[in-house]
């Protein structure tokens, strides 16, 4: 009975192999870097603008010079180019919600503990959902159509059924943005089925 | 120390990402108040990382008593302890490799 963490889930989305709930082989300095990139994240929707890379710079000042360095530097420029997109949106600064989640079970037994990590305001009475990637792994059309539909869930369960127009899955260390409309995220749920099947 | 060390692990790695881990999984604040009341484990620790941590027990017991306001609340703006908890499901896992090696080895030359 796998009950995937959104993490597993969209690794295995994009063809990685994962045993559930078997932590990967990360050293703990890149597991601190990445948490501080989520929060320097959640900082860009609740804090004035400009403070989250003034946090992100201030976290990772201690790894500067060291061998983690490189990694700081580049999850700082894939924090930058989340603000750049966000930015380019164009859309009314109201951010709905961070972090919005629910398991969205996919047959007995299986689901998903999906966490849209902003859903905003579309500007026109409905709401864009986001999923932040800040991993390397190969992201096609297909997979992001997968991982849009938890998404897509948690966010129409928290907001309204069908208040969600958008799923946007950002792969901002690869300069992937991948939008996904609604109608397609549905489409993928025999390949999310066959997956667990498959896991 | 195994078993620990696999809960630690899994509940760091998804700390990055999930801000309710704790109230998830809040047998990790009772894990590292029993890991810091073995009398085995700093000798363990010290003995395969003994560049990380000079106390282990203290490390531990202050990192429970650190975690105790996210049973209730997201962990979502302290990247500190996501990456203290991290190292010490590492430190556990080598210390419980090194044991299971040096078993191995002296059933292999008995």
């Amino acid at each position: 009975m796998p009950e995937l963490s959104q993490a597993e889930f969209t690794r295995a989305a994009r063809g990685a192999h994962i045993t559930p709930g078997v932590a990967p082989n990360v050293e703990p300095v890149i597991m601190g870097l990445s948490s501080v990139a989520h929060c320097a994240l959640r900082k860009v929707h609740r804090d004035p603008p400009g403070h989250a890379l003034v946090y992100f710079d201030r976290k990772v000042a201690k790894y500067a010079g060291g061998p983690a360095w490189p990694v700081a530097r580049a999850l700082r420029k894939a924090l930058e180019r989340y603000i750049a997109w966000d930015a380019a949106a164009g859309m009314p600064p109201r951010v709905d919600g961070i972090d919005v989640k629910l398991t969205v079970p996919f047959g007995p037994g299986h689901g998903v503990r999906a966490i849209s990590h902003a859903v905003v305001d579309d500007g026109a009475g409905g709401s864009e959902a986001r999923i932040v990637l800040w991993d390397e792994l190969r992201l096609r059309q297909s997979s992001a159509e997968m991982i849009a539909l938890p998404i897509l869930e948690a966010a129409d369960a928290r907001y309204g059924s069908g208040s969600t127009t958008l799923v946007n899955v950002w792969q901002v260390t690869q300069n992937q943005p991948f939008p996904v409309a609604p109608t397609h995220a549905r489409g993928r749920l025999t390949d999310i089925r066959a997956l667990f099947a498959r896991i | 120390m195994d078993h620990h060390a696999r809960i630690l692990s899994t509940a760091a790695a998804e700390a990055v990402g999930e801000p309710d881990v704790i109230a998830r999984r809040p047998e990790v604040i009772e894990m590292l108040r029993e890991l810091a009341s073995d009398p085995e484990l700093p000798s363990a620790v010290a003995r395969v990382v003994p560049e990380v941590f000079a106390n282990i027990r203290g490390e531990l017991e202050q990192l429970a008593d650190e975690l105790e306001p996210y049973r209730t609340e997201p962990l979502d703006d302290s990247p500190e302890l996501v990456e203290r908890l991290a190292l010490i499901a590492w430190a556990l896992q080598r210390a419980n490799d090194t044991q299971a090696t040096s078993e191995f080895s002296a059933l292999a030359h008995a």
